[in-house]
């Protein structure tokens, strides 16, 4: 696994990019949610994108889900691109994840944005 | 060595032993479709939990002889002492690669093949020569007779045959509501959660909802760990044991809960005259106390949306409930719809009827011989 996390000028209220390739498992998975966390606590929005991710397993499902949280909290936002990429599509299919309502764990306005409700519905994220 | 693989080898020498009393059975009475089904479910339990461990040999061996088994089940293969002797020569080559897993000993993969090139040319119909497997002297006398041997036998004249398909024509489509929470640190421990919700889909049509409301805050959350619970509803014609036998590593430090929700044979719940209420499912399941239900009923509003805007439950809870109404309610309709189907295609008609409308089309034909002959 290989991340890269562009911050966005100083001062400025873009979006930090965070550019992940390779597997994301078991394996590499400590290191990413280490990163994660120094992103967040330095960004209050992020754009994960995961096209050159080959493959993930459940706990970067989970990792995405307190990532989530986090930045809603602090009345961010987490962008996923591109969101219906089919290794995440497949691993959120089989573990349950996609759903049709909304996330419960995060405050009202933000429950529309929850990862695989947009997954489930083939929605484009608005961000 | 981790220890979810020693504990594979632990548990795996169990099922060999079970798989050696059962093949024995079957031994003896070839007709045994207990003894089948044993023989089946071991190699499944082999095939899955090898592959989850990391023992991708014995894994892929197991498969193909539980293919095979799978087929004597349903009627299309039958038992005979080949199949016997191959099986008891399978499980000495299971038990000396659990060995070699041991010890580090190199097994040579041609042995391996040699078997499944067996197994496959059994499966196929043709005769093949099996070494002798190591066998408890006890049983030696008990062998079946070479007149037996032949295989597969012809269509339709097999008692055996014929059991496994009366046992086949038996299996019904069956609803079950499944909770897996597993302990937090089964990752840790080498084993994928995803591989135990895999093979548990392979088991029938299922839907799986993940509870994820346990996930803990990123600054506290340990990512190697698993938060998540898992309700799973499931249609299948797999009995609970096959249920079972997907957990069965994982068991002691999981909570896992089945429970039969639908089934045509079986006695469900008498008051279930349809289907079970969203409500009542929650509360069933321990996600919500009976008082809690009570109150929301009094508003009179939709009890999902009540239940989860009250926080009495949350949505995934209640996403849940749903997809196990759905299941049951689908299975319901469909039988419904056997029913009705079955229903069109016949028709009572008491005996005397039938016996006038003979007498009726005897006269006819008589008349319009009589008319023939008048008009030439």
């Amino acid at each position: 696994m290989h991340v890269e996390i562009g911050a966005p000028p100083q001062g400025s209220e873009a979006t930090a990019q965070v550019q992940i390739q390779g597997e994301v498992t078991i394996e590499q998975i400590a290191e990413l949610s280490q990163q994660l966390r120094e992103a967040v606590a330095r960004h209050s929005c992020l754009q994960v994108n995961v096209e050159a991710v080959s493959e993930v397993d459940f706990s970067f499902l989970q990792l995405m889900c307190a990532t989530h949280r986090a930045l809603e909290q602090q009345q961010g936002r987490l962008i996923l691109v591109p969101y219906d990429h089919p290794p995440l599509r497949q691993m959120a299919q089989v573990t349950g994840f996609l759903r049709e309502q909304g996330c419960s764990q995060v405050p009202d306005d933000a429950r529309g944005r929850c990862l695989w409700l947009q997954l489930s519905q083939g929605e484009a994220q608005s961000g | 060595m981790d220890s979810g693989q020693q504990a594979f080898l632990e548990e795996a020498q169990e099922i060999l032993s079970e798989l050696e009393t059962a093949l024995l059975e079957l031994e003896e009475n070839p007709q045994d479709m207990d003894a089948v089904g044993r023989v089946f479910r071991s190699m499944h339990t082999l095939k899955g939990s090898g592959a989850m461990f990391g023992f991708e040999r014995i894994s892929k061996f197991t498969h193909g002889i539980e293919n095979v088994f799978d087929e004597i089940r349903s009627g299309s293969l039958v038992v005979n002492r080949q199949v016997v002797d191959l099986a008891l020569a399978s499980q000495d080559h299971v038990q000396a690669l659990l060995e070699a897993a041991r010890t580090g000993e190199e097994i040579p993969q041609e042995e391996t093949s040699q078997l499944q090139q067996q197994w496959q040319a059994l499966a196929a119909g043709q005769e093949v020569e099996v070494a002798a497997a190591k066998r408890p002297p006890a049983n030696a006398a008990s062998q079946p007779q070479p007149q037996q041997e032949a295989a597969p036998e012809p269509e339709g004249d097999s008692s055996a045959e014929q059991q496994a398909a009366s046992s086949s024509e038996e299996e019904e489509y069956r609803v079950y509501g499944i909770r897996f929470a597993p302990q937090q640190d089964i990752m840790k421990q080498g084993t994928n959660p995803v591989s135990l919700l895999q093979e548990l889909l392979e088991l029938g049509e299922g839907k799986v909802v993940a509870q994820i409301a346990d996930i803990p805050s990123l600054e506290e959350l340990d990512a190697e760990c698993c938060y998540v619970k898992w309700d799973i509803i499931l249609t299948t014609r797999a009995g609970e044991d096959a249920i079972r036998d997907v957990f069965i590593f994982v068991e002691d430090d999981s909570e896992i809960r089945i429970q039969l929700l639908d089934a045509e044979s079986e006695e469900v719940d008498p008051e279930d005259v349809d289907y079970k209420r969203l409500g009542d499912i929650l509360v069933e399941r321990g996600d919500l106390s009976a008082e809690q239900l009570q109150q929301v009923w009094q508003k009179r509003q939709r009890i999902g949306e009540m239940l989860v805007s009250s926080q009495a439950v949350s949505e995934e809870q209640v996403n849940s409930a749903l997809a196990e109404q759905q299941a049951v309610r689908q299975q319901r309709e469909k039988r419904a719809q056997q029913q009705a189907g079955s229903g069109s295609n016949s028709l009572r008609v008491p005996a005397e009827r039938l016996d006038q409308l003979v007498d009726l089309v005897g006269e006819l034909v008589t008349v319009q011989s009589r008319l023939s002959q008048t008009a030439l």
